[in-house]
């Protein structure tokens, strides 16, 4: 348990909040035979069972949404989430709670934080379309549609990303110019495909801030985006869901922070706290008694705690960020690999625009990429032995060079994507 | 790319009968053998247990709803599309899911508007749906195929050089089996300033295809040559031929927004597919492909072409079984012969006896291809087809039946 005895205490009043104020928590509890004062120490938090998104989904509204608040109350928002996992969940919480939550995380990272704080806000997102690739992906809308209320430009993207046409890009490049964002909020997959375009079209950047969500940054995007906008313009990685807001922002340094001031934050492991270095689950409980209390919530993100001291100053516990726990690598009902154990291998080599590692079989994988001009036959052999002694003897790995790889039907595009593992899944924390 | 000698299977033993329950039937006390898989492959249960969970776990239509089941459907639908796409090395939007290989050709030769002055080229063995859609509509040309079943190379340059609008190249012939230098003619097609279109019905069952590597705007092929149920077929269109093609029926389902004045199509590919679609049918349509994949396209291609050539070599070595269109030593053909007997004119008798007393299953008529059949056989033919379950018993049981045939006509 990464939260100081302040977020404990705020937790336990969270827990008495959530069993009086929502049905579904009162008899979470109740079937698991507890009341809120059954939780006096850390210890006891460890008996309330984990909430997971689907009690979410199933209990909206009527058994989440605190009494005292309505679908109608002023000032609420509505997160509409399809998932990283393709499991969606309509959640709603009062709009500055969301704020400060962001506030909060953001606390790691002055300059975003003071991009955030701007006003008026000049935001560009340049993400997964937030609906069906098929009813509302509407080609047609012109940039003035697509500013949100908060001052962000929402640039047209195709659900099978690596299909959107080139008058698409050309005119996500003239909105930009137009636009003049103080930040890119991005799927870093996302932007280093619009730079790649802008590049081979001998676009100049618009330098400014990046911050990365979505889905995990890998170090080939990564470079990408630091090669076109230059060293001035930061990338900065960022973890949020839908239905919690913020929850992690990577610092000046390079390290990415927990925020445990807006939540207390559980790494989970075998169903115990983690130990530094541990691969574990993040499960959370928010703390500011809103409209939709969450406790011991499985985020499904899977970190290591460093126990460290950052050079940038905040006390916010540091983690590396392993990816998601649905495309863990398993062998033998062991965890053989994580998201990010198999980005390390793929690395970051110039000759690689994207990629995907996908296990099409308990004991296959295909390695898809695209490659740019800079690559010679012979170059993606490293890669392959690499992945291949990493996930060891009896894995079949093909590997593929194309033009075109389909994104997720979510329309994120992930680099990793696990054969079903439902029943690692199922049993969750014992990690 | 490996061989597989012709005792080799595709399929384990063991799991043929499994996976393909149909074989393990008997026609009055024959083991059942199925050679006709250029009309109609078999179904593997995985293909049919995939269209019984739509119907019985999912049910919903797609993208018509907000309701978890409708989510589902839609997802599953749409993932069947990259995985089609990928199958062939298109993108995503570059997949229309139609009924088959007909209606796609056919949706091409409505949508590129042509006018009757446009000329197209067609082949003389080409299917009647790789021909009827043109010539209804536009002036058609057939290139020359010899009697051996070869495309007449030299006749094609000419035709190309008068002019043609589109170009319809069938891949693999339906009657020969023969295969066409596909790069080589969509290339000279493409120099011409045609548009090329290719029936690829009896090749992607067989055969690594990548699209992306070829002169192509539109590929079409159908599910149920390649294991997959029947009513669900695949058109294939480079992303700016699509984009320049209009949608032969509206309604709803392809559109964005609908008014009283106007109404805006949707994107590609979504704006060809009204109605609601056949799910159940890419459902199944994916299990087939995965199930193709399982063995290995390589493989699948190694074993049809060792049954090819059993199928053209014991054909040739009866003298009472004239081989239509056997091409030439160097003609790259799938597993598949049509013949005639030279003494007894009715195929269609000959395809019942070999069913009711031997359970041979064989085509027997035009083939769809009534020209090209009339010109070279002069009236119908016998045809056998094989697929990846097939062996060299099943091609030995057909030649060992006509064998008996042959002298029950007192030859």
């Amino acid at each position: 348990m990464l939260g100081n005895e302040r977020a404990f205490e705020l937790a336990k009043k969270e827990i008495e909040y959530a069993h009086k104020k929502t049905k579904f928590f009162r008899r979470h509890m109740e079937d698991a035979g507890l009341t809120p004062t059954d939780i006096r120490s850390r210890g006891d938090f460890n008996r309330i069972p984990v909430s997971e998104k689907k009690h979410y989904r199933k209990n909206f509204p009527v058994g989440v949404l605190a009494e005292g608040y309505s679908l109608g109350t002023p000032g609420l928002l509505r997160a509409q989430s399809s998932g990283t996992t393709g499991e969606r969940l309509v959640t709603m919480e009062v709009g500055w709670m969301y704020l400060q939550r962001a506030m909060d995380s953001l606390s790691v990272n002055p300059t975003i934080s003071s991009v955030l704080t701007a006003h008026p806000r000049r935001h560009v997102r340049h993400a997964a379309p937030n609906c069906s690739d098929v009813e509302c992906a509407d080609p047609h809308s012109t940039m003035h549609d697509r500013i949100l209320r908060d001052g962000t430009l929402v640039l047209s993207v195709y659900h099978d990303l690596l299909t959107t046409p080139d008058h698409v890009l050309a005119r996500n490049v003239e909105e930009i110019a137009a636009y003049m964002p103080q930040m890119y909020y991005v799927d870093p997959t996302h932007l280093a495909f619009l730079f790649r375009y802008m590049s081979r079209q001998g676009h100049r950047p618009y330098e400014a801030p990046v911050l990365a969500s979505y889905t995990l940054a890998t170090q080939t995007s990564r470079r990408q985006i630091a090669e076109f906008l230059g060293a001035r313009a930061p990338i900065v990685e960022a973890f949020s869901m839908s239905e919690l807001g913020w929850l992690a922002v990577e610092c000046p340094v390079g390290n990415v922070h927990l925020n445990t001031k807006s939540f207390f934050m559980e790494l989970i492991c075998d169903g115990r706290s983690a130990e530094p270095g541990e691969l574990a689950e993040l499960c959370v409980t928010t703390l500011d008694n809103g409209c939709t209390p969450y406790v011991r919530y499985r985020t499904g993100d899977l970190f290591r705690w460093i126990d460290l001291s950052c050079a940038c100053g905040s006390q916010f516990p540091v983690v590396t960020v392993e990816g998601r726990l649905g495309n863990l690598v398993f062998r033998k009902n062991k965890i053989a690999l994580t998201p990010r154990g198999l980005d390390d291998i793929v690395g970051a080599p110039n000759w690689l625009d994207i990629y995907k590692i996908q296990q099409v079989e308990p004991c296959e994988f295909v390695f898809s990429y695209v490659a740019n001009e800079k690559f010679e036959d012979g170059m993606e052999e490293g890669i392959s032995q690499g992945l291949s002694e990493a996930l060891g003897n009896g894995m079949k790995l093909r590997v593929e060079k194309s033009d075109y790889i389909p994104a997720e039907r979510s329309g994120k595009f992930l680099s990793f994507v696990a054969a079903a593992n439902e029943s690692q899944f199922e049993r969750g924390l014992r990690l | 790319m490996k061989t597989l000698s012709e005792d080799e299977e595709c399929i384990d033993r063991n799991a043929r009968t499994v996976d393909f329950p149909l074989l393990a039937r008997e026609i009055d006390g024959n083991r059942l053998v199925y050679l006709d898989s250029a009309a109609t492959s078999l179904t593997p249960v995985q293909v049919v247990s995939e269209i019984s969970r739509y119907y019985l776990e999912v049910g919903a239509n797609i993208h018509r709803g907000k309701h978890y089941l409708s989510e589902e459907a839609s997802v599953a639908y749409e993932e069947g599309r990259y995985k089609v796409a990928r199958f062939i090395g298109a993108a995503g939007n570059e997949i229309v899911f139609v009924r088959n290989t007909t209606e796609a050709l056919n949706l091409v030769a409505c949508g590129l508007k042509l006018r009757t002055e446009d000329r197209v080229i067609a082949f003389t063995d080409s299917h009647h749906s790789a021909y009827l859609p043109w010539k209804r509509i536009a002036t058609t040309t057939l290139v020359r195929t010899d009697a051996r079943g070869v495309v007449d190379l030299e006749h094609y340059k000419d035709l190309l050089r008068l002019g043609a609008k589109v170009v319809c190249l069938t891949h693999c012939s339906n009657v020969s089996g023969i295969y066409v230098p596909l790069d080589e003619m969509a290339t000279m097609a493409k120099e011409a300033g045609a548009i090329v279109v290719v029936d690829a019905a009896q090749s992607v069952p067989h055969r690594r295809l990548d699209v992306t590597r070829q002169n192509i705007d539109f590929l079409a092929f159908s599910g149920h040559k390649m294991l997959g149920p029947t009513g669900i077929g695949v058109l294939y269109g480079k992303h700016d031929s699509l984009e320049n093609l209009s949608p032969a029926l509206v309604g709803g389902g392809m559109v964005d927004w609908v008014d009283a004045a106007n109404f805006r199509v949707r994107k590609i590919p979504h704006r060809f597919e009204a109605g609601t679609p056949h799910i159940s049918g890419v459902y199944g349509l994916i299990a087939a492909i995965k199930y193709l994949e399982r063995i290995g396209l390589n493989r699948v291609q190694a074993h049809d072409q060792g049954l090819g050539r059993l199928l053209l070599s014991e054909a040739l070595r009866r003298d009472y079984l004239d081989v239509i269109a056997p091409g030439e030593e160097s003609s790259e053909r799938c597993a598949m012969v049509s013949m005639k007997m030279t003494r007894h004119h009715d195929p269609g008798d000959i395809a019942r006896m070999l069913s009711d007393s031997y359970g041979v299953m064989c085509r027997s008529g035009h083939m769809c291809a009534q020209p090209f059949v009339d010109y070279v056989a002069g009236g119908q033919i016998l045809r056998a087809s094989a697929y990846v379950y097939n062996t060299k018993q099943d091609v030995m049981d057909l030649f060992l039946g006509l064998d008996e045939i042959n002298r029950a006509f007192g030859c």
